[in-house]
């Protein structure tokens, strides 16, 4: 009678100090793997990638940062160039005023022309902006018609890899 | 009287402090004096507690728990071993009831019952019980000692307690009830049964943590725990952390971008026949400044057309000739702002 009880006890310590051993061990990993998902966490949409999916992460990542990096202007000179070979593909003649401002570099172009070649000149401007993916922006427009000729003054906002597109 | 058997009655031990609340109490071996016969005390709690305020029933079948919880009672109180002489009191105010009895190591030794409060009485049931006068005589009682006249027991006795309170406390130590249960938390089933739940919780909390560190295994795979990624982690988070900034800056360029083309079509759209667009200055997205100039008829038809892309301003129209011109200045609504620069991209 009385040994049964006992053996029951010796059952519920063994139980009670394994449970506790177990808890220990698995909340010790748990408590690495809840650190390592917070920090897998930080990367979003690219978590649980192992290491050669990683490394090409990384160069996919790398070569679309100095793809647009690329598409930005080096200098005011370079913007320049650009300007006015396209004014002279269609026979403008272009004032061209560059002004820094923080990061960016503006200018302001001013020219005149018939309607047609001032439309087209635009265009052109226009799929400039799209072949520059955005580095080249029209942010307004300030046209006027005075007998059959239009006088343009554009804003333009380049984005320039050096600060305010001065060499560095 | 219960009669508990030990496994029923030991809880937790610790130490000796088992000793008292199981009333295992023994004779310490070292302690020269006391050379008793005495065994351990296996005799569990008794119920006495409701005769000591009000007794239901007197006689010998109760003196026994009775005088066994006083002599625990006296023993713990008092560290006091056998023998000795108990006198219980347990005297009403209607009818008296006392029990006395001697307590030495053949056990307890007890008179018939008195029904008197004399001290004269009790004095002569103690001169029955024992001659040694070196044995302490203890009065228990829920009311003070009867002195006497000229009787020599009242300096003789110890009174223990004179009070139906205190009696009731004294005896109810004596029943080993109370401290039992304070200080025997569980009894060895429950104890059993206490383990083996807090066992099963814990194994049931790694469990459910194994559980989680699996499904975190099985969201991110393998990579998660390998230290050897972890600067390539880093590399990725910058890279990404810069390709983000660069992206951003130009997606704010492209978003302030206004396409020629579109301003083309709107200009065509809206101004119809006959008139002509002197002026036009459009900056931002909202705000586009017009100066038409056209027969009277044709720009007020555009106007109409205009009016639909937001708010105008105040307008100045004056028609003296044949051609009029018209600055007109409109607030361009969200909607039509949407239709204007969303198509871009």
């Amino acid at each position: 009678m009385a040994s049964i009880p006992r053996f029951y006890q010796w059952a519920g310590w063994l139980l009670l100090a394994s449970g506790g051993l177990a808890a220990l061990v698995s909340s010790y990993f748990n408590a690495q793997i809840v650190q390592a998902v917070t920090e897998e966490a930080t990367l979003l949409e690219d978590a649980g990638l192992d290491a050669g999916q990683l490394r090409a992460r990384i160069v996919q990542l790398q070569t679309q940062t100095a793809q647009l990096e690329s598409v930005k202007l080096t200098s005011q000179v370079q913007a320049l160039n650009l300007l006015t070979q396209l004014g002279n593909r269609h026979g403008l003649t272009l004032q061209i005023q560059f002004q820094n401002e923080n990061k960016d570099l503006h200018c302001l172009l001013e020219t005149r022309g018939s309607e047609e070649k001032i439309w087209s000149f635009l265009s052109t401007l226009d799929a400039l902006h799209r072949r520059s993916q955005g580095s080249i922006t029209l942010q307004s427009y300030d046209l006027s018609t005075r007998e059959g000729r239009v006088e343009l003054r554009l804003k333009i906002q380049m984005i320039s890899r050096t600060p305010g597109g001065a060499k560095a | 009287m219960a009669l508990l058997l030990e496994d029923e009655a030991t809880g937790i031990r610790s130490g000796s402090i088992c000793f008292l609340p199981n009333s295992q109490w023994e004779m310490p071996a070292t302690d020269p004096e006391q050379t008793g016969t005495w065994q351990p005390d296996r005799v569990g709690p008794v119920t006495v507690e409701w005769q000591a305020v009000r007794p239901r029933a007197r006689g010998t079948e109760l003196a026994y728990p009775l005088m066994l919880a006083a002599m625990r009672a006296i023993v713990r109180k008092t560290r006091r071993m056998p023998p000795f002489v108990v006198i219980v009191d347990l005297s009403t105010p209607s009818s008296a009831y006392i029990e006395v009895a001697r307590i030495g190591d053949e056990g307890v030794n007890r008179l018939p019952a008195l029904y008197s409060r004399s001290a004269g009485g009790l004095a002569r049931a103690v001169e029955l019980l024992t001659t040694d006068d070196s044995e302490p005589i203890f009065y228990l009682g829920n009311r003070p000692f009867p002195l006497g006249d000229n009787s020599q027991i009242g300096s003789l006795v110890l009174p223990l307690a004179n009070h139906p309170g205190t009696l009731d406390a004294l005896l109810a130590l004596g029943t080993n009830r109370q401290t039992a249960l304070r200080l025997v938390l569980l009894t060895a089933g429950q104890l059993t049964l206490v383990l083996a739940l807090a066992g099963l919780g814990l194994w049931s909390w790694s469990a459910f943590q194994w559980l989680q560190i699996q499904a975190a295994l099985d969201r991110y795979g393998p990579g998660l725990l390998q230290p050897e990624l972890l600067p390539l982690k880093t590399q990725l988070r910058s890279a990404k952390s810069e390709h983000d900034g660069q992206f951003r800056l130009f997606a704010d360029a492209r978003k302030k971008h206004i396409p020629s083309t579109l301003l083309a079509g709107l200009l065509r759209r809206n101004s119809g026949t006959g008139t002509h667009i002197e002026r036009m200055k459009l900056s931002g997205r909202e705000k586009l400044e017009l100066t038409m100039a056209g027969t009277p008829l044709a720009v007020l038809q555009s106007l109409g057309k205009f009016e639909s892309l937001g708010k105008l301003g105040d307008l100045n129209f004056a028609a003296r000739e044949s051609e009029v011109s018209l600055p007109i200045e409109i607030e361009l609504s969200p909607r039509s702002e949407r239709r204007f620069g969303g198509k871009h991209s």
